[in-house]
């Protein structure tokens, strides 16, 4: 990523981001409160961990490594200090800021744009990272939600899991993403189920698996190991694991050694183990 | 809406985007019925905008082309979100006291609707004419103990009309009896404070449903706006092209409204929309369009009055006060201060609190439905046509249409989101 006058590498293992470029980052973040620039790279990895339990992650990122999300660098706004956004550019440049003291409303609104401002580089920022990076945020804000103990409806989650699971079902049996429906959040004991009913267009494919499913299998890239969907994973690791696995749906499923490999961005395609 | 139930819309909104990003060509869907169940109060403005501003840039990042170098704020939303879900508390209602009366300022004259004591201060809700410019200047009031007080208008103006409020400064009294207007060379007029507000007959509220509010909301805006364009004229400003099919958007909300538990999938109301929506766009000569779906009363009293207009008859200018405060409806407390007329229009002045402040509100009308219905039994829509707003006090002009030839009395009847409440006021014109 671009980091002052050059480009430095950013690096992920086993959940943790790392700047190699930068072995001191806590210093340079005190250097960066006495008024020191921060270092891009330094200012990314924050903005990182602000989002590793941030829902719209999962609404805006990737759903399936075909899906590519493409940002450039170049594209990325500069960070603005506060009150540097305002009512001049919401409205077209018209109206000159002012920095006199302003009614509550508007004060309040000035603060939304800014905070506004701040989202839209920090998500265009994260995207910027690849699709490496992408697929392992998600994973990170999959993992904190399955952790979060609720028996609320989960609206966004839900939904982050029925955009997945859909295209997944198109690459196993060919059904139609509109077609699968009644995806539920699992919460009892076991991986859940899945259940097919009807023909041809009237085919309808119901799920209920819990939210770790897009933390331990989705994001790992292991959704489909061969022409197996996998539901569970029982013995993580690299390069070989162990999971469950569906044949066909409404099936029960089976023990499923898997092998890893590597593709170009990093991402791991896994295949039954022979 | 139940909480639950709010769950359920916002997973079926959320699952529209989800379809929206396999197919953008259903983006424009999932904004305009996230519009439509916000505006229902199914969906909190703040989830729908998060669900329309997350789409819009999925999309926007999944174009073939790289985006080109932006603003940070080029992403400007049309519903804010961040803001704490739940508005500041709202200032008590105002206890109004009838005015009723008509004095002349410079230029033109002036309506006293209603008299009105809060912890804010004592204002008079007025509307003026005058050719003249700022025409309320000067004018001070005199009360019973002969203390004098200066007259401070704050409101809207547009053409040669001023409509909002009249402070009094300093603050007088509580229990004064009367006021005597004066103003830069005009005489002075007593206004009596004593006045009971107008023998009102408010009913009970009714429980509605928030689809049927959203359906009739559509309704009023296709006759309040729409109904004053001939059919050509509508699609000369809005070419076909650029104008969802109406049956088609229809058609959308209605679905998401039943499966979102907000409307009976045995409301008549689709059908009826759908009809007067016909109606609307059909030349009135050709018998053929004529809906063949029954339309509700109030509808079709509406869409009567344009399709076929009386003879006009001329209608002195003036002023009916009301000043009644009716049962809170959706957390609002609307009151309706009076009517005027003047030059062939009539407005119906309200003033509300609890309302969600403008930054909360994602662009929805602040207040319930209007409508009227006169002595002479014809309909009346009401259309918001200016105003102030701010601290949580709303002060409305509500363009009536088509307007009052001066009734004996009017019901009024205010569609909220979960009920519909209705008064009947006698009027005494002025």
């Amino acid at each position: 990523m671009p980091c002052g006058q050059g480009t430095h590498p950013l690096r992920w293992d086993t959940g943790i981001v790392q700047l190699p470029s930068h072995p001191d980052a806590e210093a340079e973040l005190v250097l960066a409160a006495l008024g020191g620039e921060k270092p891009g790279c330094v200012r990314l990895a924050e903005i990182w961990a602000r989002h590793t339990d941030d829902l719209s992650v999962l609404g805006i990122w990737p759903r399936s490594a075909e899906d590519r999300v493409t940002v450039d660098w170049d594209s990325i706004p500069e960070p603005q200090a506060a009150g540097q956004s305002g009512w001049t550019t919401l409205s077209g440049g018209a109206v000159p800021h002012s920095s006199g003291r302003q009614p509550p409303g508007r004060q309040a609104m000035q603060a939304e744009i800014e905070r506004t401002a701040q989202r839209t580089t920090d998500v265009l920022s994260l995207l910027a990272l690849g699709p490496g990076f992408q697929m392992r945020l998600s994973g990170h804000v999959a993992a904190a939600q399955a952790t979060l103990s609720t028996t609320m409806p989960r609206p966004a989650l839900e939904t982050a899991l029925i955009g997945r699971i859909a295209l997944v079902a198109e690459k196993w049996i060919g059904i139609d993403p509109d077609q699968v429906k009644n995806v539920t959040l699992h919460t009892g004991e076991g991986w859940g189920s899945s259940r097919m009913s009807g023909r041809g267009e009237e085919r309808e494919l119901a799920f209920s698996l819990p939210a770790s499913w897009l933390a331990s299998v989705w994001a790992c890239g292991l959704a489909l190991a061969g022409r197996q969907l996998v539901v569970a994973v029982t013995r993580a690791g690299w390069p070989d694991a162990q999971v469950l696995a569906l044949r066909a749906p409404g099936a029960e499923p089976a023990l499923l050694d898997v092998h890893g490999t590597a593709d170009a961005d990093g991402s791991p395609v896994w295949e039954a183990a022979r | 809406m139940t909480g639950l139930d709010r769950e359920r819309a916002e997973t079926y909104l959320r699952l529209l985007a989800e379809r929206a990003l396999r197919d953008p060509d259903r983006a424009a869907t999932v904004n305009r019925v996230t519009h439509a169940l916000v505006t229902a109060g199914v969906v909190d403005s703040l989830v729908g905008g998060t669900i329309v501003d997350e789409l819009a840039l999925a999309l926007e990042t999944r174009q073939a082309d790289p985006p080109a170098p932006r603003s940070a704020v080029r992403y400007r939303r049309w519903w804010p979100a961040g803001f704490p879900a739940e508005p500041p508390p709202a200032p008590l209602p105002r206890q109004f006291v009838p005015a009723g009366l008509t004095v002349p300022v410079t230029g033109g004259t002036m309506h006293l609707l209603a008299y009105a004591r809060s912890g804010s201060g004592a204002v008079f809700a007025v509307v003026a004419h005058s050719t003249l410019a700022e025409p309320l200047d000067g004018l001070t009031a005199t009360d019973d103990t002969g203390a004098s007080y200066e007259l401070i208008f704050s409101g809207s103006a547009s053409a040669q009309e001023w409509s909002g409020e009249l402070a009094l400064y300093p603050d007088p009294p509580a229990e004064l009896r009367w006021l005597e207007i004066a103003g830069p060379g005009t005489p002075a007029r007593r206004v009596d404070l004593t006045a009971e507000p107008a023998a009102a007959a408010v009913a009970a509220p009714v429980r509605a449903s928030a689809g049927e509010y959203l359906l009739n909301v559509s309704a009023a805006h296709q006759l309040s706006v729409l109904c004053q364009f001939l059919p050509e004229e509508r699609r000369a400003l809005v070419p076909e092209s650029q104008e969802p099919s109406a049956k088609d958007s229809l058609a959308e909300i209605t679905t998401a409204l039943i499966a979102v538990g907000a409307l009976s999938p045995d409301s008549t109301l689709p059908g009826q929309l759908a009809a007067l929506r016909r109606a609307v766009d059909a030349d009135e000569h050709d018998p053929a369009a004529t809906p063949g779906q029954e339309l509700p009363e109030h509808w079709a009293s509406v869409l009567d009055s344009y399709q076929h207009p009386g003879p006009a008859v001329e209608q002195p200018d003036g002023c009916a006060a009301i000043a009644i405060t009716l049962p809170e409806l959706d957390g609002i407390v609307v009151s309706v201060l009076g009517l005027h007329s003047a030059d062939g229009t009539s407005a119906l002045h309200v003033y509300a609190t609890g309302a969600p402040p403008w930054h909360l509100r994602g662009g929805i009308a602040p207040l319930p439905l209007v409508w009227l219905r006169d002595s002479d039994d014809r309909w009346h829509v009401t259309s918001a046509s200016g105003g102030s707003d701010g601290d949580g006090e709303l002060a409305m002009r509500l363009e009536v249409i088509p307007p009052l030839a001066r009734p004996g009395w009017v019901e009024v009847v205010v569609n909220g989101r979960s009920a519909v409440v209705r008064a009947t006021v006698p009027l005494r014109w002025g």
